[in-house]
Order: C-alpha cells, then sequence, then structure tokens
C-alpha cells in the first residue's frame, strides 16, 4: 500500500481556507490601523502644541509650521497604519492553523488537525494512520469550506475616543497654527500677538523690549508693539514704589523667592522693580544656596513656605503671637536661630561675603543683612525679645519666660507641682492569730417554697440567626480570612 | 514524498478492527449493568470508561440511589475476583490491608504470616468510603496509584486489572468524614448519582419487588479489559489537544496565567497533573466509544466535569459565597481556547 504524503495533501488541501484566513486576519486589522494612525495624529498635534507653547513662552521663534506639521502628520499616521497592515500581512497563517480553524468551523472533534499533526509525526501507530485517513477524507470534504475567522477587534469605542482627542488636539493646534504667520520656508513664524499673555505685558514691564525688538516685525503689529511698548514703558512710572511692589508680589510670576527678594528690596528703596528680567534670572537662582552659605536645604524650603516661616516664629514666640512680626524678620530669624556653633561663626562669615557680593550685584552697595542682627546678650533663654524677635538660643534681651511642657497647653486646668504624701511610714506588721470556730446563736435560714419566675423568658429556644447576623458573621470570617485570600491572588511568578 | 506501509499489523485496518473490538466487549457490559441498573446511561458509561481507562471511580450520592448496586452489579459482570469493604468509623487500615497473624507450624513452633485483607482483590467495592475515619481512608492510597500495598517489610502487588469503586455521601450527611485530597486525587472521575427520572422509577419497581430478579452473567474476563486497557493507551493525542488538555488544568489553578477570576476567587488549590492524565484517558476512551482515532478536544470538554470536579478544593472565599466545583469548571472550559 503506498501513500502520498499525506501532510502535504493536506496543506494542499488547506491552500484555499489559508487564504481566507490570511484574507481576513489583513481585514481584520483596519480598525486597529485606524486607531494607531489617529493615536499617531493625537500625539503629532500634541507635540506641536507644545513646541508652540514652548515656543510662545520662552519668546522664541516656533520650529514647525502648520504647513509642515500637516505633512509630517499624515507622513507619520500613514506609516502607523501601514505598519499594522504590514505586520499582518506578513503572518501568513500556519497549516496548523488553518486546519485548527477549520475544525472550529465544523465542530467535529479536530478531525483534520489531528490528522495534520500525526502526519508531522510521522507515527507508525495504527490509530495514528486511522486517523491521518480519516482526516484526509474529511479536509477533500470540507476544502471548500469556509474556516473560523477571529471576529475583529471591537474598538469601536476606542476609536471613537481616539477620534474625537484627535478633532480636539487639532482645533487647538489649528489655533496656534493659524493665527501665526507661516512664511515661504514653512518654519519660521511670528508669535500672534493675539495669543500673548493680557497679564505678562504689565508684569514683565520693559523685560520683553529687548525680545520685541529683536522680532521681525510685521505692518499689522507694528502699530500694536508700539503701543504696547508705550504702555509698558510708562506704567512703571505711574506707580509709587510700594505699589509696584504690591504688584511685582501679587503676581506670583516670579515665585515665592522673588517674593522674599521684592520684599527685602522694597524696605531698602533701592527701586529695584526696574531692573530688567535678564538680570534678575541669574540672581534668583543661586541666591538660596549663596545666602545660606553651606545650608541651603535650610533656607530653600523657607523661602519656598512662607506660610511654614510664619508658623515656626509663631511657635518660637509662644503665646505672645507671631503673626504680627513682619516675614522678613521671621526669616532672617530661622537663620540666625539655626547658627549657634562655630562652624556657624565662619557659616556667617561667608553668609556676609556672599551677602556683599549680592548686594553689589543687585545693582548698588546694599546695606549688610549681618546689621539686623540683635546684639548678643548673655542670659540664655528660648524666646525671643520683646520685640517679637524669636530667640537666637545665644542670649540676648528675652521676654518673662513662659511655662512650657504639655502641661501648660492644658489650659484652665491647675497642675499641681508637688506631691502629697507621707514621710517615712514605715513597715506593716500582719499578725495570725489562730481562732476555733464559735457557734453563734441565731435563727436557721428557711427555705422558700420556689414560686415560678415572673418576667418574659430570657432563653430563646430558636437557634437560628437572622440574615443580618449571619452577613455580619460572614463579614467577619472573610476580614479575618483576607491575609490568605490576598495571597492566593497574588499571581504566581 | 512517497511512504510505504510495510508492517500490516500497523495499518489503519487494524485499529479499526480494535476499535470495533472494543466498542464491542463495552456495549457487552453496558447491556449487562443495565439489566440490573435503571437509568443513568451517562453514569453506566463513565464508570464503564473508567474501569477502561485503567481507573477509580468515586460514586456520590444520597443513600437509596443504586450507588453500591451499579458497584455490585459491573462487578458481577466482570470474571474478576471480587471484594466488598463496608468503611464504618471504628474500621482499621489492618482491616483492609492486611496483617501479620501468628500461625502454628505443623513440626511445632509458630511463624507469622500476612493475612492479606480484602484489598487485595481485581474489583474492590468500598462502601460508604466517608464513612471511615480518614486514617484508614488513607490505606488505600498506595494501592490505588501504585497498585501495590506495603506490609511490615513485605510489598505485595496487587492483582490486574484493580478498580476501586467508591461509594459516599454528601459530606452534608450525618456520620461522615471528608476524604484527604491525596485519595480524592487518586480517584479518575467524581460522579454524582442523581435521582432517577419518573420513567426509570417503573422498571426500578418491576425489577426489584417481582418475584423475578435479573441475573448478571460476567461477560468478560481480566484479560479481555487488560487487552481493552492496551488498545485505549494506543490512541494518538496531538499536540493541540494536550495542550487544549493542560490549559485546561491550569485554567482550575488560581494564580496560573489560564485561570478565571472566578477560579483566582474561589479557588484554594487546582487540579494537578493527574486531571490531565485523566482528562487524556477517558478522552480516549471517548474517542473510541464514537468511531475516532484520536482524541478531540470535544472529548475533553465532554470528560471535564466528572473528571475535574473532585480535584478543585474551594477556598473559604468560594464556600461562603457558595460557589460550585462544576460552575468553575464551566467557566474554565468555556475561556480556553481550542486554537493552539
Amino acid at each position: 500500500m503506498s501513500l502520498t504524503d499525506p501532510q502535504q495533501e493536506i496543506a494542499q488541501l488547506l491552500a484555499a481556507a489559508r487564504r481566507r484566513v490570511h484574507r481576513a486576519r489583513v481585514a481584520g486589522e483596519l480598525p486597529r490601523a485606524t486607531l494607531r494612525a489617529l493615536m499617531t495624529i493625537c500625539s503629532m498635534a500634541a507635540g506641536f502644541c507644545m513646541l508652540r507653547a514652548g515656543a510662545w513662552l520662552t519668546d522664541t521663534v516656533p520650529i514647525v509650521g502648520w504647513t509642515s506639521f500637516v505633512i509630517l502628520t499624515i507622513i507619520a499616521a500613514g506609516i502607523a497604519a501601514g505598519a499594522t497592515f504590514a505586520s499582518a500581512m506578513r503572518r501568513v497563517p500556519s497549516d496548523r492553523e488553518v486546519a485548527e480553524r477549520l475544525d472550529l468551523a465544523t465542530a467535529d472533534h479536530n478531525r483534520i488537525a489531528n490528522a495534520l499533526a500525526l502526519a508531522a509525526q510521522r507515527d507508525e501507530n495504527a490509530f495514528a494512520r486511522a486517523a491521518v485517513e480519516d482526516g484526509l477524507k474529511y479536509a477533500r470534504q470540507l476544502a471548500s469550506r469556509d474556516p473560523y475567522l477571529d471576529q475583529p477587534p471591537h474598538l469601536g469605542r476606542q476609536l471613537w475616543r481616539a477620534a474625537g482627542t484627535a478633532v480636539v488636539v487639532l482645533v487647538l493646534a489649528g489655533l496656534f497654527g493659524e493665527r501665526g504667520h507661516v512664511d515661504g520656508a514653512g518654519g519660521i513664524e511670528m508669535l500672534p500677538q493675539a495669543m500673548a499673555r493680557p497679564d505678562r505685558r504689565p508684569t514683565e514691564k520693559t523685560d520683553d523690549l529687548p525680545s520685541l525688538q529683536r522680532r521681525p516685525s510685521t505692518p499689522e503689529t507694528s502699530s500694536q508693539q508700539t503701543a504696547a511698548r508705550q504702555t509698558m514703558t510708562t506704567q512703571p512710572e505711574g506707580l509709587l514704589p510700594a505699589e509696584q511692589e504690591q504688584a511685582s508680589a501679587g503676581k506670583g510670576g516670579g515665585g515665592s523667592a522673588n517674593q522674599s527678594n521684592a520684599s527685602s528690596q522694597s524696605s531698602k528703596g533701592s527701586g529695584e522693580s526696574t531692573g530688567s528680567s535678564a538680570q534678575r534670572k541669574p540672581e534668583s537662582a543661586p541666591r538660596p544656596a549663596a545666602g545660606k552659605g553651606k545650608r541651603p536645604e535650610a533656607k530653600s524650603p523657607a523661602a519656598g513656605k512662607p506660610e511654614k516661616g510664619e508658623e515656626d516664629s509663631s511657635i518660637s514666640q509662644g503665646s505672645s503671637g507671631g503673626s504680627a512680626a513682619s516675614p522678613v524678620q521671621n526669616q532672617w530669624s530661622q537663620q540666625t536661630r539655626s547658627s549657634d556653633t562655630d562652624q556657624d561663626n565662619e557659616d556667617q562669615d561667608d553668609v556676609t561675603e556672599t551677602d556683599s557680593e549680592h548686594n553689589t550685584q543687585r545693582g548698588g552697595v546694599q546695606p549688610s543683612m549681618k546689621d539686623r542682627q540683635a546684639a548678643p546678650s548673655r542670659e540664655l533663654g528660648i524666646s525671643g525679645d520683646d520685640q517679637g524677635l524669636p530667640g537666637t538660643g545665644r542670649g540676648g534681651p528675652t521676654p518673662p519666660k513662659k511655662s512650657r511642657g504639655t502641661a501648660s497647653l492644658v489650659l484652665g486646668v491647675p497642675i499641681p507641682d508637688f506631691i502629697k504624701a507621707r514621710l517615712g511610714p514605715g513597715s506593716t506588721k500582719v499578725v495570725h492569730e489562730r481562732v476555733d470556730p464559735a457557734p453563734v446563736a441565731g435563727e436557721p435560714a428557711r427555705a422558700n417554697p420556689a414560686v415560678p419566675r415572673g418576667g418574659p423568658e430570657a432563653v430563646s429556644a430558636d437557634h437560628r440567626i437572622s440574615a443580618d447576623e449571619a452577613d455580619v458573621v460572614r463579614q467577619y470570617l472573610m476580614r479575618l480570612h483576607s491575609s490568605d485570600i490576598e495571597k492566593k491572588q497574588e499571581p504566581t511568578p | 514524498m512517497n511512504k510505504t506501509v510495510a508492517d500490516p499489523h500497523t495499518s489503519s485496518a487494524d485499529a479499526h478492527e480494535q476499535a470495533a473490538q472494543f466498542r464491542s466487549v463495552f456495549d457487552r457490559l453496558k447491556r449487562e449493568v443495565q439489566k440490573m441498573f435503571v437509568g443513568h446511561d451517562d453514569l453506566v458509561e463513565t464508570t464503564l470508561s473508567v474501569l477502561l481507562a485503567d481507573g477509580h471511580v468515586l460514586l456520590e450520592g444520597v443513600p437509596g440511589l443504586g450507588k453500591t448496586l451499579l458497584a455490585r452489579t459491573l462487578a458481577s459482570a466482570l470474571r474478576l475476583e471480587f471484594s466488598r469493604i463496608q468503611f464504618t468509623p471504628d474500621l482499621m487500615p489492618a482491616d483492609i490491608i492486611g496483617t501479620m497473624v501468628l500461625y502454628e507450624k505443623e513440626g511445632g513452633g509458630h511463624e507469622l504470616r500476612f493475612a492479606q485483607g480484602p484489598l487485595v482483590a481485581n474489583f474492590v467495592l468500598a462502601d460508604e468510603i466517608n464513612r471511615a475515619t480518614p486514617k484508614t481512608q488513607s490505606a488505600l492510597l498506595e494501592a490505588m496509584q501504585e497498585r501495590q500495598i506495603s506490609v511490615s517489610r513485605n510489598t505485595i502487588r496487587l492483582p490486574e486489572p484493580f478498580i476501586v469503586v467508591a461509594t459516599q455521601n454528601p459530606i452534608e450527611q450525618e456520620g461522615t468524614y471528608p476524604l484527604p485530597e491525596a485519595q480524592l486525587d487518586r480517584f479518575l472521575v467524581k460522579l454524582l448519582v442523581g435521582y432517577p427520572e419518573e420513567r426509570d422509577y417503573h422498571h426500578i419497581l418491576e425489577r426489584t419487588t417481582e418475584t423475578e430478579r435479573p441475573t448478571i452473567e460476567p461477560v468478560s474476563s481480566a484479560e479481555e479489559i487488560m487487552a481493552m486497557r492496551r488498545i485505549v493507551r494506543s490512541v494518538p493525542v496531538s499536540e493541540q489537544v494536550r495542550s487544549y488538555a493542560i490549559r485546561l488544568v491550569m485554567a482550575t489553578q488560581p494564580g496560573s496565567p489560564h485561570a478565571v477570576a472566578a477560579v483566582n476567587r474561589a479557588v484554594a488549590l487546582g487540579a494537578s497533573p493527574r486531571g490531565a492524565q485523566a482528562l487524556l484517558l477517558l478522552g480516549k476512551v471517548r474517542a473510541l466509544l464514537g468511531g475516532r482515532f484520536a482524541v478531540s478536544c470535544q472529548d475533553i470538554r465532554d470528560v471535564a466535569l466528572p473528571v475535574l470536579r473532585h480535584r478543585i478544593l474551594l477556598s473559604f472565599e468560594g464556600h461562603s459565597e457558595g460557589v460550585k466545583p462544576d460552575d468553575l469548571i464551566r467557566a474554565a472550559v468555556n475561556s480556553v481556547s481550542e486554537l493552539s
């Protein structure tokens, strides 16, 4: 008996089914490819928006123009979708997979797949041969049958979501892109005047003037720029120094470090607010490190959180209320309070030097910050002086000492500072005396007749528990075994 | 590429002949059993399948449903050495396995001889197995898995074929002990015996309450059963079906990549590799009975419930939620794909 190779014969019979499976697989990738294309569009548009926003914030010329963005986005989306399709095209279904899918479609005991697998094994077993013959016969009958095909992935909701996101991000990108001017190269654009922050112009004062002057001016924006320039140059003159200081402190654009700068500078009355941002930016960054000397970490949180500084000062001042003290005093008190060793003396020297340097950099000789320190006294105390300054730990004028400890926090509770006791009570003597029991005359106790007890029966014969109680017991036991359940649910490595 | 089949003993005609012989023996046994045991065709078929797949059967049901009758009838239909052990709370392992007994020699003196217990037989009916303590139940462990018993320093091989058919009442019944997991795992299937249908009641009453009772004749021998077992083992299993059975077993194990959420939540211990062995063995019998020569995924699905239900140990959460192992197995069957 001679047989052609059944494996090859089955493979030939499955050729049509394989083509169908392959085609369906490629077609099934359409939603996924669309989704990837949409996600690529979203990513590109988001990147475009970020580039535009970055350029706007830094007052630089944007790198990518609207035309370039559209072209790049189309290319990227096409690549994403094409890669998805190419991946599906490359995955040609194997004979085994096609056989399994054909068996699934016919639901007849995996005859074709079994025959293919057993034929590939070259099993000499009689049952294997019979199974191969059976499968071959079956495959001939079902060669034209449609195999089982995977349902295309249900990406409807994701597709809608991605499409919506893409539309939103594209609109944003359009807002950024269409309002700008695109030159012939499609790369360099002018920051649109309408997109400029209305609250930024007056606060930056003359800072933006150089950058604005650097920009290539256009006919339609030159008049607005001129007007804005006039507004910016005239506004600081109309403000008093205190108002300028208040305005700069209220902006919040400079951060809390600038706040402290502004307040310290306002006390000096130096007219610092007219300085350019180019001068201020490098100054504000090294200040925490330079101003504190070797302890930059101690100052930066205090500078960043003025509320905490106030809180610290109020604690150090006890119940006298530290809120009346100015922030300058509080911050300075923290600096001085933390310097209580010889090492700190050296630090202070550094602080003096760096302060003087910074004072020079700020546009003139400034009063030394060290002058603000109160004269030390030799009386040790934990609190500050009468003016509300917290103590330095190094002495100096101190307010009357306040009670300390937890007891002092409990208001209205008198706490005695002594304990009443007897002095030397002596030892206790116990004497055991043996006494024989003696009868005591009296009436014997009488038994009372048993009477039925009144009132409701206390014991119930029904031991069943209610559903609520059962639920409580169950919850209790579940909680009791929760650790076992959690252990069980942990995936095996 | 041409391939010549030289050996006539391995031709497919032999497979057809052997399969036909297998079905013939099976049908003969089934008819004989059904003379006495009415209804529950699937129960009878599965019990016979386990006999031919070289396994053991655990029958569970409330009293009066014919569990013992089924086992006794099957034993009567086979020309095998039959032994019945009635499990009681005071039964000891030595009562099952056997013990060393002091004998008087003919020429004088004494010697210790092994007096074998009822376990040394071809067909052992362990009636109401969960009425004995787990200690006594454990005496069956070695016999069921390794087909041998060890007493003192002696190891005794049990005769082939060896099958244990155990009956038990549901654990909720009074006076029952749960079977240890190790023992449960040694049963190829656990079959639930339910109430018969209305039409079956008529036959039951006719056969049991009238003067003539059907007699069961032995229709198969030990040699024939062993030959059938060899046929079963020669049925091939493709890699697709094997991996399907493996994935199905793993789907009952909490924490495995194939486990469904319900299994992760409600199962403490899933089926062991013995479960996969049992699936394939019983699947082979089903393939032969279906006139096929290789096991299919459908065969595995068909036997999944009786094979896996006693191998799934519910967690506390599963018990408290009233989860049934059969529901978990159905969920696992639905979740595991045939495609490899």
